[in-house]
């Protein structure tokens, strides 16, 4: 790990642990689940604190706009289905750019990033997804200037999928 | 990887209508993570990438990682602006990739 990245490192765990200032309150207020289990233990992978990280970087997600439909109980944790449906005009202008699903307890976060052309018209993508135990699930939509929106759902599969 | 396939719903859509195109494609989707019965780490071989286009312009594209399950089903809408086709790529770890095309008519 590089100097500026353990740097950054260190500063996301303290504003997980010291609310300082309205933007942190803000972000913890908004994503708390996320930021807030960042400094440890939970249920919450290393790897998936690492990838919402990465996605989320300076940005603020905000709950709404992006829909995460997914069966809040499932016998076979090999195929889930999921559909990320995204409630956002979709111009030139103004479009749904990239949508992330995200696991919290696989051992690999990232389950897919999926990038989208305005002249789709709709921001809709369905799919069938792995998970090894019961979990939460997230989505991350991101918006061309750089929004972003997020949902989250608890998952329970009786069988997990072997990921 | 084997027998790329695609539909798209409802078949004869018209201008301004929203279809979804979904696809699908045979592969083990094998994680890299899970041991075979002697106990060995049975090699990593998935889907990393998948693609479509529509009349050469590309408008879908997804990263795909281990989490998603085997003998992938991908679906992605579209609103209706003119008729063409659809041309898919999967691309799995070795390089390899499958193509399917499908036509979208316009009724």
């Amino acid at each position: 790990m590089s100097m500026a990245a353990k740097f950054q490192a260190s500063v996301l765990d303290r504003r997980t642990v010291v609310v300082a200032g309205a933007r942190a309150a803000a972000a913890l207020a908004m994503f708390g689940p996320a930021r807030a289990v960042a400094a440890g233990g939970s249920t919450r992978s290393k790897e998936f604190q690492r990838a919402i990280r990465d996605i989320v970087g300076d940005g603020e997600p905000v709950p709404g706009t992006v829909d995460l439909k997914v069966p809040r109980r499932f016998d076979n944790g090999h195929a889930v289905p999921f559909s990320l449906v995204v409630d956002a005009p979709m111009t030139q202008q103004s479009h749904i750019e990239r949508i992330d699903l995200l696991s919290t307890a696989n051992p690999v976060a990232r389950v897919a990033t999926f990038y989208l052309s305005a002249s789709l018209g709709v921001a809709e993508v369905s799919g069938r997804f792995r998970l090894a135990k019961s979990q939460d699930v997230f989505v991350l939509a991101r918006r061309n200037d750089g929004a972003l929106f997020v949902a989250q759902k608890h998952v329970k599969v009786t069988i997990g999928g072997c990921t | 990887m084997r027998n790329p396939r695609a539909k798209i719903v409802p078949s004869a859509p018209s201008i301004g209508d929203v279809v979804e195109v979904k696809t699908l494609i045979t592969h083990v989707m094998e994680t890299g993570s899970r041991k075979d019965r002697f106990g060995k780490l049975v090699p990593r071989n998935i889907i990393t990438r998948f693609c479509a286009e529509f009349n050469g312009a590309v408008v879908f594209e997804a990263d795909i990682f281990p989490g998603i399950s085997a003998n992938p089903y991908l679906s992605f809408k579209m609103r209706v602006s003119q008729p063409g086709t659809f041309r898919l790529t999967w691309v799995e770890d070795s390089g390899q990739e499958a193509q399917y095309s499908i036509p979208l008519k316009v009724a």
